[in-house]
């Protein structure tokens, strides 16, 4: 829980007290600091380790990032600098993965936080999932796989914000309210499953 | 251009962009700070994507392949790319399709190979003929040498297709920088003239390929954000879709004749492609063609042609709104639609993204030079390398994950996720005292392995005997700056460690490569100008060859005072190449050319022609008549 709570503070170079975009490196001068590797994703992007984040400035900071830190801007400046660089910023990249999306977002939070498992759904809940499956796999019309769609939007977008909620009551101190969110990202996982499904491979 | 001064012994840098199409391929190099595309001494700035071989396997590149393809249909090879990097169970529609002869790869590689006249070429070699003449005409034009260049792909390209490419860049001489997405060039080289942030559709619908992709542009960072594309749609198919309504009026004796005939199929598709130019402008155009005792006369007006290929524009519609649904985005949170590739001047391409988008596409730069100008805007950034330049935020076209037990696969790398990254995974062990596990590496949106593409695989040895889910072995997957992947195996409580660089399986092996490498090294060491006359020799000698066959074989198209005047010209030539003089030669060709122009036009329209409201080729060409007989081309 400790991790869970800790403010952000901006990073500063040990070496020449730059102010560094990841702990990472220090695109001022150049030292690195492999020993934070194992930092979390938020912490190696600087973000509030919390699940609701705007999604603007969270891709407006990966912008700002790459701006400084992409291996392409270290390219006349030795093999080092570069090879430095280029490990930072697929950290960074890797850690912008495991936040930049709503469902990534939480699943990074609830092992970040250890939530306790949860409980499977129920039978009625995976019936449904297989019926809804089979359904696509045999083919669907164009109406039916619009409704469709609009469906598993629906249910997406009410999932979100009941892992919103979960975090936030997790954020107050009830723990238990991450067992709430560990269902309903289980969940999530059937419902995307469907939304490729019944996508179907890239048009050719 | 200006050509650059010379110092003896000293040449100038040429860091180039090439935008190696499907049908046609341009090169680009920054001047002042501004992306130009690379013209020759005439003014072309294309070089045609053709390969033409003849019966004693001599080979023809570009203009010269164009020239001879009348005279030698079964060995002009087209569309290469669609069979770079490729294995026969990819192409199966292509090769069915292709007028020559695509034939399943043998030994280590499993890319197609292409049967001209009896004998096999590899499609990365012949990719690489074409790179190589593109580099000879920059080279030329600029007076310098090109060692190094950005390359361009389809976004759709997969790891094969793009190490191919690599390949073929190297087997031509040319150090690869980078390969970049055609998509993401034509959003550089906008970009960077407009420096504005949004959100950018690019539409690129270019001869035999289909990319559409979104990208972020915010001051001066340019990140892909979601793309797809269709490999095997393209303004080809435009052209098809014309030819098809001309063979619709034969007979069906007569169409059976013409579909066997590999000339007819040539002249159709020139047919086709100048129509559909013709029909971007007017109303109405109508296609005259006669070969052999076959005459066909079929007037096609601009309704029918947009009948014939809306299915085919719905297509791409169809993939807009797959990466825009990719991409979490509306049509409405489009800033820009650029587009790219010839066939976007279709009218009906424009007015259905117009309408798609309610708001009109760029078109500001030229279609056809967008992608090799953001090239050659990269390859400049790269070269120079520093701060204040434009960043480019790529991602991985497909997913990567690697094998499971039971044939699965777990994804490692989502598709479009940004590169340079990393990404670890731990797996365990199966069965009892496992001492090896196999890591079999993966490519694609499949759930199973067997959907997927495999980029390779490698065994990690010497795991302590243990009981079956107790060995940790963590895979790492990393990609470079430049989407090379390398996947590390690694046990944890031995620290047993394997690794491999991802050679994809429709490559070719680095040994191959070397010995394919037939430029490079007598390149470096030849002196420029003595190159430049070598080729004017050859230029010189192939355009004697061509005004002789062409008097001897229609003397009815040269009265005798031409006849003697064309001898007097050759004579000339003959002379200049003796001399072995850059200018005198130059001169003697242009000489001899326009004196066989005449007889070279005629032979042009009698083989080919399309009117437009009564007008001749030519004038709806939108050119003098030729006036050279090496230009005597049907492209």
């Amino acid at each position: 829980m400790s991790e869970y709570s800790k403010t952000t503070e901006a990073w500063r170079c040990d070496d020449c007290g730059a102010d560094m975009v990841t702990p990472l490196f220090c695109d001022s001068c150049g030292t690195d600091y492999p020993e934070r590797r194992g930092f979390s994703a938020f912490a190696i992007l600087g973000l509030p380790v919390t699940y609701a984040q705007d999604d603007d400035a969270v891709e407006a900071l990966e912008l700002a990032i790459a701006r400084r830190l992409h291996p392409d801007k270290w390219l006349g400046k030795g093999e080092r600098l570069h090879k430095r660089a280029l490990i930072a910023q697929s950290a960074v990249n890797e850690a912008f993965g495991a936040v930049s999306s709503p469902f990534r977002r939480a699943s990074t939070l609830l092992e970040l936080m250890e939530a306790p498992e949860s409980p499977k759904p129920p039978q009625a809940f995976l019936i449904e999932q297989l019926e809804l499956m089979e359904e696509i796999e045999d083919g669907v019309d164009a109406p039916r796989k619009k409704t469709l769609q609009k469906l598993i939007r629906g249910e997406l977008r009410a999932l979100k914000a009941r892992l919103r909620e979960a975090f936030l009551a997790a954020e107050a101190g009830n723990e238990s309210a991450l067992i709430d969110g560990r269902m309903a990202l289980d969940r999530s996982r059937y419902w995307r499953n469907a939304k490729r499904a019944l996508r179907g491979a890239a048009p050719e | 251009m200006k050509i650059p001064l010379q110092l003896k012994g000293e040449t100038v840098d040429l860091v180039a962009g090439i935008d190696l199409g499907t049908t046609n391929s341009l090169c680009a190099w920054v001047v002042d700070g501004k992306p130009v595309v690379i013209k020759d001494r005439g003014g072309r700035s294309i070089t045609p994507s053709v390969v033409n071989i003849d019966e004693a396997h001599s080979v023809v590149v570009g203009d010269a392949a164009v020239e001879r393809s009348l005279g030698n249909a079964e060995g002009n090879l087209t569309s290469i790319k669609r069979f770079v990097g490729r294995g026969m169970e990819d192409v199966v529609e292509d090769a069915a399709r292709a007028p020559y002869m695509v034939v399943r790869g043998t030994g280590t590689s499993e890319q197609v190979k292409i049967r001209v006249h009896g004998k096999e070429y590899d499609p990365t070699e012949l990719s690489a003929m074409i790179l190589g003449e593109v580099k000879k005409r920059a080279e030329r034009s600029v007076g310098g040498r090109l060692r190094r260049a950005v390359i361009t792909v389809p976004a759709y390209f997969d790891d094969g297709q793009r190490q191919a490419t690599r390949n073929a860049g190297r087997m031509a001489g040319i150090d690869v920088m980078r390969i970049i997405n055609e998509p993401t060039a034509a959003a550089l080289a906008y970009g960077l003239d407009s420096k504005k942030s949004g959100t950018v559709l690019v539409y690129d619908l270019g001869g035999g390929t289909f990319d559409v992709s979104v990208l972020k542009l915010t001051e001066g960072v340019f990140k892909v954000i979601a793309t797809t594309g269709n490999t095997r749609l393209g303004g080809d198919d435009f052209d098809n879709a014309i030819v098809d309504l001309l063979i619709a009026e034969l007979s069906d004796e007569h169409r059976a004749a013409v579909i066997a005939d590999a000339q007819w199929k040539g002249v159709l598709k020139i047919a086709g492609r100048r129509a559909k130019e013709a029909l971007s402008d007017q109303d109405t155009t109508t296609v005259g063609l006669t070969l052999g005792d076959i005459a066909l006369e079929r007037a096609i007006s601009r309704d029918e042609f947009n009948a014939a290929i809306a299915p085919l524009v719905a297509k791409t519609i169809d993939a807009v709104d797959f990466v825009l649904e990719d991409a979490g985005l509306d049509p409405e949170d489009i800033s820009d639609v650029v587009l790219v590739g010839g066939s976007t001047r279709v009218p009906l391409v424009q007015a259905e993204l117009q309408e798609h988008f309610d708001k009109k596409p760029h078109t500001e730069l030229n279609p056809d030079e967008v992608v090799a100008m953001g090239a050659a805007a990269q390859a400049e950034m790269l070269a120079r390398g520093g701060d204040n330049q434009a960043v480019l935020l790529d991602v991985t076209p497909l997913s990567l994950g690697i094998e499971t037990y039971g044939g699965g696969c777990t994804k490692l790398l989502w598709r479009n996720t940004p590169v340079p990254v990393r990404a670890t995974e731990g797996f365990t062990t199966q069965v009892d005292n496992q001492t090896v596990v196999q890591i079999h590496v993966l490519q694609g949106e499949r759930e199973m392995a067997s959907d997927l593409r495999s980029l390779g695989r490698f065994s990690l040895r010497g795991i302590p005997p243990m009981s079956a889910g107790m060995p940790r072995v963590l895979v790492e997957f990393f990609i470079d700056a430049n989407g090379q992947l390398k996947v590390t195996a690694k046990e944890m409580t031995s620290g047993t460690e394997a690794s491999i660089e991802v050679a994809p399986t429709y490559g070719l092996t680095d040994e191959q490569v070397e010995d394919m490498i037939f430029d490079s090294i007598e390149h470096a060491e030849e002196d420029m100008i003595a190159h430049i006359v070598a080729d004017l020799k050859a230029e010189a000698e192939s355009v004697i060859r061509y005004s002789r066959k062409v008097t001897g074989d229609r003397p009815d198209l040269v009265p005798p005072p031409l006849a003697v005047q064309i001898e007097v010209a050759i004579g000339g030539l003959e002379a200049a190449i003796a001399l072995g003089e850059k200018e005198p030669l130059e001169a003697a060709m242009e000489v001899l050319n326009e004196s066989t122009a005449p007889v070279a036009a005629q032979m042009m329209n009698e083989v080919l022609s399309v009117t437009v409201h009564g007008k001749t080729t030519s004038e709806v060409l939108g050119e003098a008549p030729r006036t050279s007989a090496s230009e005597v081309r049907l492209s």
